[in-house]
C-alpha cells in the first residue's frame, strides 16, 4: 500500500509588528543590534506596580488616529497586511484561506477601561468593550483581508502562538485550505503586568535570559504573521519561499499551572514532537530559538530539555532568545519568534541576545551574545515555547531546499 | 469510506440540569430552562450551575483554587472519564489531548484581578486569581487533574469554539499525536458579563427587564438565555473503543469552520450564500449527500441576526431540496452552557429528537423546528454554529 505523500509547507511572506517598529526589517535591525527595546512604558498607569519596564510598540499617531480597531487588532492586521504583501498573494478566492491566531489578551486592555468606567459608576463607551474577546485580532485579520476559510483562535498562554501556527499546518496538509495565515497579537495591559508581578516573574530590568544574575520576564507586546502556503503553489506562482516549515509538536506537563516541569520532560516531547513530525534528526538542528524567558524556573526546565534532546550537543548548538530584545508577546510570543527565526534562516545568521551578565553555569547554553553569529548552508532551526498550565510547543523550520 | 473512524465514547456534563446526561436530557424534552436569577442581582436572569452541588463532585479541597469555568471543566472532563471504563483509562493515560473551547475564559477571576488593582493597588494583586484568569487554565486543570500529557489547546472562536475543539480533538487523534482527545468547552455567568451583553441587546428580555424567553427561529425572538457549564467528551479510534467493549455513542463523520467577513466585530453578517456554499463544499468534500442528513442541530439560539443568518444558510446549502427536520437545544440549554454540544450527541444518538418549545417560524427565515419525534434515530446529524463576529462551524455525527 502507498500512502500519499504529505505536502511541504512553505513560508512565503512574514509580517511583524514590535517594539523596533513597525515591519520586520525594522525587527531584524533592532533584533541584530544586540541592544534591547525594553524600558519605560506608558501603556498605561503603572506607578503603583511593582515594576516599571516593558517593550512597547512606538506609537505611530497616524495608525492610531485612523483606526477604530482595538490595539491588538491593529498590530494583527498590521502584521498579516505585510505578510501578504511580501508573499505578493492573492488570496481570491478567499473561502481557500485560512486565518489561525493567537491572543491570550485580545482587546483586554480597552476592556480594563471599560471596567473602571463602570466599577466607577459611569456609563461605559460601548465601543471601547466590542473588541475585547480572545477571537477579535484574528476575525478582524480576516475581515480586512476579505477571506472566509476557517478562522481559529487559539489561546494556550504563551505556547499559543507556536500552537496556531501547527495548527495552521495541520489544516494545510489535510487539504483543508490552499493557504493560512498563521500568528498572533497581543497587547500590554494591566491584567497581564499586574498579574505577573503578582507572581513575581517580572525583573525590575530589561530581561535577561540564562544569565546568572536574571530575575524574570519583560512583557512586550505587538504581533507576527505567518503567510503559509504549498510549497509546490507557492513555487507554480514563483513565489519565492522564506522558509519551509517542516512541522510541529505539542505536550502538556500535567503538572502545574505557573511552574514549568523541573525536569523538561514535558517541553522535550514537544521538541522531539517537532522533529518526529517535521522527518528529521536532532544532530541536524543549527540553531535553537528558545523561550528563554529570564525567569529562574523556565530557564532552568528548558535547559533540562535541552540536555534530553540533544545530549552533549547541548551545551554547543547555538541559543538565542528573542524575549531579550522584544520581550514576551505572551499570546503572540510564538508567533513573533517565529517570523525572527525565519529572518535567521533567510538571512544565515543568528540574531543575538542583548548583552547582559554572564550565562549561568546551571544552565550553559551556547548563547549567541551581542552580535549576530553567521552560519552557512541550508540551515534547520528550532522555536520553543512554554506556557502557562504547562503548555509546550514546538516548530521546526527550514530554509527553503 | 473511514476505515477506523473517530467515536465519541463518552460524554461528560456540568450543567444547571445536574451532572448526569439523564438529566440534560429530562431538560431537553421538557423544556426545562431553569431560569434563575444572579446571586446578588434580583433582575439579571440566566441558566446556572448549583455551586453547592458542584463542591460536591469535586471536593472544596479540589475547587478551592480553581475557577468556576476550570471546575465546571474538570467536573465535566472526570465524569466523561469515568464512563470509559476505569482499569482502561489508568493503563493508557499520558497519550491524551485536551482541547477546550471559552467564549469568555475565567470572568470572574479577571474582574476580581481588576477589582484589587483598583481597590487596594497593583501590588495587593492575588497571584492565585491571575493563574486562573488566563483563558486555557480549564484546559489545563483538565490536562493536571487527569494527568493528560498531549496537548493542551484552548480554542477561543465564540459561539463556535465548542465545535472547532471537536475538530482539533479529532486531528490530534488522527495525525497520531494522541490515542485519546477530551473535547468540549466551559464558560461562566457574571453580573457584568451580563450587563455588557444586555447593553448590546443580545439577551432575551433584557432590555424590557423582563425573565429571558429564548425563541430560536421563532418571529417573537429577542434575544438568547446566558447560561454556563461545559460540557466534554471523549473521542478516540472505534477500534480502539472496541478494544475495552465501550458502545460509542456517535462518530465524528467530518468537521469544518468558514468565516462570513461581512460580519461585524459584535454581530451577524449577509453572508448567507457564502456560507452556505462553505458548507455545501465542505460536505462535497467529505463525500455527503444532502439527502443523507437526517437531522440538522442548530446553534440557533433567539439571536435576532444570528437566527436569521443560520436559518437563511441552512436553506440556501439546501436550495430546493427538502431540509430534514431541525432541533435547537439552545432553547432550553442558553447560550456558552456546553449543553448545546452535548445535547446534539445526544440528538445524534436518537435520545431526544424535538423541541419541547414551541414556536411561531419567522416567514423570513422559513425553517421550523421539529416538534415531533423522528420515526427512527438519525444516521447522519449535522451540528451547525454561527457565532458574532462572523466564524462558523459544522460537524457531521453519525450514527455508531
Amino acid at each position: 500500500m502507498t500512502t500519499e505523500p504529505r505536502s511541504v509547507i512553505a513560508v512565503t511572506g512574514i509580517g511583524a509588528v514590535s517594539p523596533w517598529g513597525w515591519g520586520v526589517e525594522r525587527l531584524w535591525e533592532g533584533l541584530c543590534s544586540g541592544k534591547t527595546a525594553i524600558g519605560p512604558f506608558d501603556r498605561f498607569d503603572h506607578r503603583d506596580h511593582r515594576t516599571h519596564v516593558a517593550a512597547q510598540v512606538p506609537d505611530d499617531a497616524d495608525r492610531f488616529s485612523r483606526s477604530h480597531l482595538s490595539l491588538a487588532e491593529l498590530f494583527a492586521v498590521g502584521a498579516a497586511v505585510e505578510a501578504v504583501s511580501m508573499a505578493d498573494a492573492d488570496l481570491e478566492p478567499g473561502e481557500d484561506v485560512g486565518v489561525y491566531f493567537a491572543s491570550s489578551t485580545g482587546g483586554l486592555l480597552e476592556a480594563e477601561d471599560y471596567y473602571y468606567d463602570h466599577r466607577s459608576g459611569r456609563t461605559p463607551d460601548l465601543r471601547r468593550i466590542v473588541s475585547h474577546l480572545l477571537s477579535a485580532p484574528g476575525e478582524a485579520v480576516a475581515r480586512q483581508l476579505s477571506t472566509s476559510g476557517p478562522v481559529n483562535t487559539i489561546s494556550s498562554a504563551c505556547a499559543s502562538g507556536s500552537l496556531a501556527i501547527a495548527h495552521a499546518l495541520r489544516a494545510l496538509r489535510a487539504g483543508e485550505v490552499s493557504m493560512a495565515l498563521a500568528g498572533g497579537a497581543d497587547v500590554l495591559c494591566r491584567t497581564t503586568y499586574g498579574g505577573f508581578n503578582a507572581l513575581r516573574s517580572v525583573d525590575d530590568q530589561p530581561c535577561r535570559p540564562f544569565r546568572d544574575d536574571r530575575r524574570g520576564l519583560s512583557l512586550g507586546e505587538g504581533a507576527g504573521v505567518l503567510l503559509l502556503e504549498p510549497l509546490a503553489s507557492a513555487l507554480a506562482r514563483d513565489a519565492r519561499p522564506l522558509a519551509l516549515l517542516a512541522g510541529a509538536g505539542s505536550s502538556s506537563d500535567a503538572h502545574h499551572m505557573t511552574a514549568p516541569k523541573p525536569d523538561g520532560s514535558g517541553a522535550a516531547r514537544a521538541l522531539e514532537g517537532a522533529l518526529a513530525d517535521a522527518g528529521i534528526s536532532a544532530e541536524s538542528v543549527d540553531f535553537i530559538n528558545a523561550h528563554g524567558t529570564g525567569t529562574p524556573l523556565n530557564d532552568i526546565a528548558e535547559w533540562s530539555c535541552f540536555r534530553q534532546v540533544f545530549q552533549e550537543r547541548a551545551e554547543r548548538i547555538p541559543v538565542t532568545a528573542t524575549k531579550g530584545s522584544i520581550g514576551h508577546y505572551l499570546g503572540a510570543a510564538g508567533a513573533i519568534e517565529a517570523v525572527a527565526t525565519i529572518l535567521c534562516l533567510q538571512r544565515g545568521k543568528v540574531h543575538p541576545t542583548p548583552e547582559f551578565g554572564c550565562v549561568d553555569t546551571a544552565t550553559p547554553v551556547s548563547l549567541v551574545i551581542g552580535e549576530p553569529l553567521r552560519l552557512s548552508g541550508p540551515l534547520t532551526a528550532l522555536s520553543l515555547n512554554l506556557g502557562f498550565g504547562g503548555c509546550n510547543a514546538a516548530l521546526a523550520l527550514q530554509s527553503p531546499r | 469510506m473511514i476505515r477506523d473512524p473517530i467515536v465519541v465514547s463518552a460524554l461528560g456534563i456540568t450543567d444547571a440540569a445536574g451532572f448526569e446526561v439523564d438529566d440534560l436530557i429530562q431538560d431537553l424534552t421538557q423544556g426545562r430552562q431553569r431560569i434563575t436569577a444572579l446571586p446578588d442581582h434580583p433582575h439579571l436572569f440566566a441558566r446556572r450551575v448549583d455551586d453547592d452541588a458542584l463542591l460536591e463532585q469535586l471536593t472544596p479541597r479540589r475547587a478551592r483554587r480553581m475557577s468556576r469555568p476550570s471546575r465546571f471543566a474538570v467536573a465535566a472532563a472526570e465524569a466523561a472519564l469515568a464512563g470509559a471504563n476505569g482499569e482502561a483509562k489508568n493503563a493508557r493515560l499520558g497519550t491524551t489531548s485536551v482541547a477546550i473551547a471559552t467564549t469568555f475564559g475565567p470572568l470572574a477571576y479577571t474582574e476580581g484581578l481588576l477589582d484589587q488593582i483598583r481597590n487596594e493597588g497593583a501590588t495587593a494583586v492575588s497571584p492565585a486569581l491571575f493563574t486562573e484568569c488566563v483563558a486555557n487554565a480549564p484546559a489545563a486543570q483538565v490536562s493536571i487533574a487527569i494527568q493528560a500529557t498531549g496537548a493542551n489547546i484552548a480554542v477561543c472562536q465564540r459561539e463556535a469554539g465548542p465545535l472547532i475543539a471537536v475538530g482539533v480533538a479529532c486531528s490530534e487523534i488522527t495525525e497520531g499525536k494522541a490515542e485519546w482527545a477530551l473535547a468540549g468547552c466551559t464558560d461562566e455567568v457574571t453580573a457584568v458579563q451580563h450587563g455588557i451583553l444586555s447593553r448590546f441587546r443580545a439577551l432575551s428580555g433584557s432590555h424590557a427587564g423582563e425573565r429571558p424567553q429564548p425563541r430560536p427561529f421563532d418571529r417573537r425572538r429577542d434575544g438568547f438565555l446566558l447560561a454556563e457549564g461545559a460540557s466534554i467528551l471523549l473521542c478516540e479510534r472505534q477500534s480502539e473503543a472496541e478494544k475495552r467493549n465501550i458502545v460509542p455513542l456517535v462518530k465524528v463523520a467530518a468537521h469544518g469552520s468558514a468565516f462570513d467577513p461581512s460580519a461585524s466585530r459584535a454581530g451577524w453578517g449577509r453572508g448567507v450564500r457564502s456560507l452556505a456554499r462553505s458548507l455545501v463544499r465542505w460536505l462535497h468534500r467529505h463525500d455527503i449527500a444532502l439527502d443523507s442528513i437526517d437531522l440538522i442541530v442548530c446553534g440557533a439560539s433567539g439571536s435576532v441576526a444570528g437566527d436569521r443568518l443560520e436559518g437563511l444558510m441552512l436553506r440556501a446549502a439546501w436550495d430546493d431540496e427538502p431540509m430534514p427536520p431541525l432541533i435547537a437545544p439552545k432553547a432550553v440549554t442558553g447560550e456558552y452552557s456546553g449543553g448545546f454540544l452535548a445535547a446534539a450527541v445526544l440528538a445524534a444518538q436518537g435520545r431526544w429528537l424535538r423541541s419541547a418549545v414551541a414556536t411561531q417560524p419567522d416567514p423570513e427565515i422559513g425553517v421550523q423546528l421539529a416538534t415531533t419525534d423522528l420515526e427512527s434515530p438519525p444516521r447522519r446529524t449535522l451540528v451547525t454554529s454561527c457565532a458574532a463576529g462572523g466564524a462558523a462551524a459544522w460537524l457531521l455525527l453519525a450514527k455508531a
